[in-house]
């Protein structure tokens, strides 16, 4: 009786198969398709040059990392609009802790920084650590009030922007040291890779591995796939929803202080669509907004793709309104064709 | 109360599970009044009812889905208050949910350790990783072991037919089992050959030692599957005999009220 | 038409003898002035002047004004300062719209408003004191003409075609440009909203794009930020010559330390002073209402490291506090 088989054994797709079906595959094509197109068409293949791709990267590493952080949030199907918020929230608090340490007000107002070193821990530390206590209250009000994340976290947005402004009275904190910027926030290593998107790819490597080897990664897929179902197997669902919400939050204060070295100030009237940004690469990317499918790098993949667009476009001296009508139209060219090519492939 | 008297006369050891008058309300709802049951090793419980008797609610408390609002759980006669589904996990407790609780989207294999990964060391033994390899290799076994093979347990459980999800979360709670095993309605949407198959499981699940819970509507099969068929009422266990002893008629009577009460004692 | 200029206002102390009529009998003037918000240093430089020309009239100002540019957080302070039954009102309105039944109701009362930095859709107001966007546009243009020798590609980083007030600064730039400097070519004007880090992605690209580009105008802070950043990543800084708005101290010392050519200096502090002087002088009977002009704009200065230390120049610098 051993052996009877309820289907025949489907021929599992091969390595190949698995690739030409993988979102973030078909997203690696067209990015490579858009940065040669662009090449080709930019006078003397302006957008080739290293010193091009390599700002994409620069310009494109705060979204990343934001992206990679959302992919985790996506992939539990929980969602949270108010990373931008906590941006600008946490990048406020570290300019502010980063200012105070790093001198008197009168030295810093003669951009003299004698504590500089303390001032620039201390800075970081306090944008992670604003940044993860955002997360903590979005995961608190989620876990605990039972509130949908959208509401939440459309909710904290709100705060989040406010919360800044009134810390600031809506200007930008000053004397931030513009040696973050011009030994940090834009530098390259080897002229190649900027600076912040090393620290991007360090932290995206480690979820890339946390995602797909640890339980952690597993538990966040499955509560996205079906709660009820991770539940029953044990896992502790509220406490993980809340971890990942820190977490989120933590990277989001990272990203706060790479975009302070990056502008040597806050934006405090910034960051009102990277939560849309980010999400709509994530999406791209191949992770489910429904939850229990993820890919991080097809995330990191799709984030480069608005900022190619925008680029490329910059360079062949679209004007700025077609821009707008240009980028819409391919960012959705691409997922629909990604779409057509996985249906046709099953 | 009667059928606790029964057991008592029992001549070997004491169930391996016992529910002592459980009660569970959802609301105004009562959906379980005075529910019990007990099954011991190598032995399988048919656990039969109309539809609404109570009776997934009461498996969800055995295995610790579900805090009783009153009664008592026992465990080879310990008094035990299950706080988890994880606690009942650890007292080798497993479930076939009526609704499956498989997660649509990971995969065969991912879904039968789900919760109890195997885990290895990378780097020297500083990071930790999932075990994928024992996993896909022990969740093939168990998969054969219950005379079932899917190609690949690397398939997503969405691609998988109805059946084949069903046979997973059998062969899950088959490989996990060490003390019992909860199935709830486990063959609902198996097709005729297929139950054939998992009815073979629990009686070997039985023969191994384990104690097994079937809810069923199949009262045929139970009576001749079953050691023994427990029947619930509106919430309230009415009679709990040896399935030698009940017919089909006894046992639908007894399902549905009327005086067969009486006739079954 | 006469215009009240700022030389009106040096005279002030002696205009202050010459008081008599309507408001001075029972004791000093008193003025509420209601900002736009307060806690930025534009708004601080222009209590500055305000309070400056009230210590030189002798007349009595309460400054009040929320943390925000939020007209749900302006109105409760506008009419708390009109429930203190002042003699006049200056106001820099949030909203175009919403105020002028508010103004023209205080206005019926007898009481003199003036607004200051933002504008009313409909002149109920007795005149409206701002920056001229045009005209600064203009006078970005010939700086930057003379910050790039008069020669090259130049690119204007704007916020949002849709604020006309943001839009006249690009504008201005662009007119003068065009009639008056041949050797610049203007690439098209790009539109990055607020957002910094579009504008350094445009700005970046642009750099790529045109290895002649000599200068970049920026029309408000977070463009010249964004734009900023991407030159000095591009190893061009100095090179690109940046012109950005505002004097806020930190833009101040990036204009020193060679991160902005030039600053358009916009005149916070002379609509604070002048506008209280103008109340002042209304309520004195010194001024005729009827005969001002709609709008007064205050002039402007156009700050580089050359000319920071002037007395003129220093006096516009927007500042954190008065003393
Ligand atoms: N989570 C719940 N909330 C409210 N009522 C419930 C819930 N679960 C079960 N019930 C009710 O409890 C009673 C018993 O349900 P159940 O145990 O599922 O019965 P059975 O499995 O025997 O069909 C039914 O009336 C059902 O509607
Ligand atoms: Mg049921």
């Amino acid at each position: 009786m051993n052996g009877l088989t309820l289907d025949p054994p489907a021929a599992g797709p091969g390595p190949l198969g698995r690739a030409l079906r993988s979102t973030p595959v078909a997203m690696a094509l067209v990015v490579a398709v858009l940065i040669l197109g662009f090449g080709a068409l930019s006078p003397n293949w302006a957008f080739l040059r290293t010193s091009n791709l390599s700002t994409i990267t620069l310009n494109v590493s705060v979204t990343m990392l934001l992206a990679v952080g959302i992919t985790m949030i996506l992939a539990a199907g929980e969602l949270d609009l108010s990373i931008g918020a906590n941006v600008v929230l946490s990048s406020v608090v570290g300019a502010k802790v980063l200012v105070a340490l790093s001198g008197t007000p009168d030295e810093v107002r003669a951009a003299q920084y004698p504590d500089l070193a303390l001032g620039v821990a201390a800075g970081i530390g306090a944008a992670v650590a604003t940044g993860a206590a955002f997360g903590a209250v979005n995961g608190l009000l989620v876990t605990r009030l039972r509130v949908n994340s959208f509401i939440v976290t459309l909710g904290t947005m709100g705060i989040g922007t406010g919360t800044a402004l009134v810390l600031t009275n809506g200007s930008n904190v000053p004397y931030v040291p513009r040696l973050l910027q011009t030994e940090f926030g834009v530098v390259r290593l080897f002229g190649v890779i900027p600076y912040p998107m090393i620290v991007v790819l360090a932290i995206s490597g480690v979820m890339l591995y946390v995602l797909r080897h640890t339980r952690f990664g597993l538990y966040t897929l499955a509560i996205g796939s079906s709660r009820e179902a991770a539940e029953r197997a044990g896992i502790r669902t509220l406490p993980h929803v809340f971890r990942l919400f820190v977490l989120m939050g933590a990277l989001a204060g990272v990203a706060a202080f790479l975009d302070l070295t990056r502008f040597a100030t806050t934006n405090v009237g910034g960051h009102q669509t990277t939560a849309l940004a980010a999400i709509a690469a994530v999406v791209i990317g191949g992770t489910s907004l429904f939850g229990g499918r993820a890919t991080i790098a097809g995330s990191m993949v799709a984030s480069l793709i608005p900022v190619i667009l925008a680029t490329g476009l910059v360079i062949l001296g679209v004007q700025a309104f077609w821009q707008l009508i240009a980028v819409g139209m391919i960012l959705i060219a691409a997922v629909a064709i990604d779409q057509r090519r996985r249906e046709r492939l099953k | 109360m009667r059928q606790i008297e029964r057991l008592a006369e029992m001549p070997e050891a004491g169930p391996a599970i016992e529910a002592v008058g459980i009660e569970k309300r959802f609301g105004h709802i009562r959906a379980l009044d005075g529910a019990s049951l007990a099954v011991r090793s190598g032995e399988v419980l048919a656990l039969i009812g109309d539809n609404g008797a109570g009776k997934s609610t009461l498996t969800k408390i055995i295995c610790g889905a579900l805090a009783p609002d009153g009664g008592e759980l026992r465990f080879w006669g310990r008094p035990t208050a299950v706080a988890s589904i994880r606690h009942a996990q650890d007292l080798g407790v497993e479930t076939v949910y009526q609704d499956l609780a498989l997660a649509p989207d990971l995969s065969v294999a991912e879904n039968m350790f789900l919760g109890r990964e195997p885990l290895m060391r990378r780097l020297g033994g500083l990071v930790p990783a999932l075990d994928r390899r024992a996993m896909r290799a022990r969740a093939a076994e168990a998969l054969a072991g219950v005379g079932i093979s899917l190609g690949s347990v690397d398939r997503t459980v969405r691609e998988l037919s109805g059946g084949q999800r069903q046979a997973i979360a059998v062969a899950r709670a088959v490989m996990w089992a060490r003390s019992a095993i909860l199935m709830d309605e486990p063959t609902a949407a198996l097709g005729t050959r297929q139950t054939a198959i998992v009815y073979d499981t629990i009686r070997s699940a039985a023969d191994r030692g384990l104690a097994v819970v079937v809810i069923s509507h199949d009262i045929p099969k139970m009576l001749s599957l079953a050691d023994r068929i427990a029947i619930l009422r509106q919430g309230r266990t009415v009679a709990q005999e040896r399935a030698a002893d009940l017919t089909l008629a006894q046992v639908v009577t007894l399902m549905l009220g009327g005086n067969g009460r009486e006739e079954a004692a | 038409m006469r215009k009240i200029t700022q030389t009106l206002a040096i005279g002030a102390a002696a205009l202050a003898l010459a008081a008599g009529t309507a408001a001075a009998e029972d004791g000093p003037i008193r003025i509420e002035f209601v900002a736009g918000m307060v806690g930025i240093p534009f708004y601080t430089t222009m209590e500055c002047g305000a309070r400056d020309a009230a210590a030189e009239l002798g007349v009595e100002l309460n400054w009040s004004g929320a943390p925000q540019w939020d007209l749900a957080l302006q109105l409760p302070l506008l009419q708390a300062a009109v429930e203190r039954d002042p003699h006049g009102v200056i106001l820099a309105p949030t909203d175009p719209v919403a105020l002028i039944t508010e103004v023209q109701a205080i206005m019926d009362r007898g009481i003199p408003v003036v607004t200051v930095d933002g504008s009313l859709a409909e002149p109920v107001d007795v005149q409206n004191m701002r920056t001229n966007n045009r005209v600064a546009g203009g006078l970005a243009a010939r700086a930057m003409a003379e910050a790039i020798g008069g020669e090259g590609t130049v690119l204007i980083v704007a916020l949002n075609p849709a604020v006309t007030g943001n839009q006249d600064r690009a504008d201005g730039f662009i007119e003068v440009i065009e009639a008056e400097f041949p050797g610049i070519r203007l690439l098209p004007t790009e539109y990055p909203g607020s957002d910094q880090n579009r504008a350094a992605e445009i700005v970046s690209a642009a750099i790529q794009a045109n290895p002649d580009l000599r200068g970049i105008y920026t029309t408000h802070s977070n463009a010249a930020v964004g734009t900023s950043s991407a030159v000095i990543g591009a190893g061009k800084g100095g090179e690109i010559k940046i012109i950005a708005y505002d004097a806020d101290p930190q833009q101040v010392r990036d204009l020193k330390d060679g991160v902005y050519d030039a600053l358009v200096v916009q005149s916070p502090y002379l609509e604070g002073y002048d506008s209280v002087t103008l109340v002042t002088r209304i309520l004195r009977g010194e001024v005729d209402p009827a005969t001002l002009d709609d709008v007064y704009y205050p002039p402007m200065v156009i700050a580089t490291r050359d000319n920071i230390d002037d007395p003129e120049v220093a006096a516009a610098l927007y500042r954190d506090s008065c003393d």
